[in-house]
């Protein structure tokens, strides 16, 4: 019994070391955006899936809420086939990554 | 024929008028919706970075954003523990005031590489 407990112990433990470990790297982003500046970084760019619409400004979000996003997306909370595709692509740490990216955007003085 | 020029005009004018969402009707579902408990005061500064900021995002990805979550866990919808409760009692129009008074708010978000 104590060994189980020992076990769920050190099971806790890992994960919190996992959730820890990602950090999110604006710098280590500057690859991994490529793929998002084709319709985030273009002014009035639109989708035109399921409804016309613009594409959002992400840059100046918060970090938790991109991060959040991307994550809903890849699981299929957010059903939207072309972000999923982008979403399944990236890993945890290249999701964290981006939205470092792009939350440090802001609006020139 | 003035008068039916008069009549089109006006329908025209009305009907982009509410195409586009009307402000002030926004400005008061928000309040009655409570969106500022999680979106911040200002629509702009949420109370967690968990949470967008809506203050000044584009009006039609408001309302796709919006709708989205109407559709729920269906083709193009949205999950969302708060979300999905939230928009239950918007009606279409109800949506694109909302998105046209969140638009239409001073932002701090930006389009750049």
């Amino acid at each position: 019994m104590k060994k189980i407990f020992a076990l769920l112990v050190l099971a806790g433990i890992a994960n919190a070391v996992t959730a820890a470990d990602i950090v999110g790297n604006a710098k280590a982003a500057t690859a991994k955006v490529e793929m998002c500046i084709g319709c985030h970084g273009i002014p009035g760019y639109k989708a035109t899936f399921p409804e016309v619409f613009q594409v959002p400004m992400i840059g100046g979000q918060p970090a938790k809420y991109i991060e959040n996003a991307l994550q809903a997306y890849k699981k299929g909370d957010r059903k939207h086939p072309s972000m999923k595709g982008i979403a399944t692509s990236l890993s945890d740490q290249d999701i964290a990554d981006v939205a470092a990216y792009y939350s440090q955007q802001a609006k020139p003085n | 024929m003035k008068k039916t020029y008069a009549i089109l005009l006006f329908s025209v004018v009305s009907f982009s008028a509410s195409a586009a969402g009307n402000i002030s009707k926004g400005k008061v579902l928000a309040e009655k919706y409570n969106c500022a408990t999680c979106h911040g005061k200002d629509y702009g500064t949420p109370i967690d970075p968990s949470y967008p900021k809506l203050a000044g995002q584009h009006r039609d990805y408001l309302e796709h954003a919006l709708t989205a979550y109407k559709r729920g866990d269906a083709p193009n919808g949205r999950n969302n523990a708060i979300m999905t409760g939230q928009v239950k009692p918007l009606t279409n129009q109800d949506i694109k005031d909302l998105a046209a008074y969140f638009h239409s708010l001073p932002t701090t978000l930006v389009t750049h590489r």
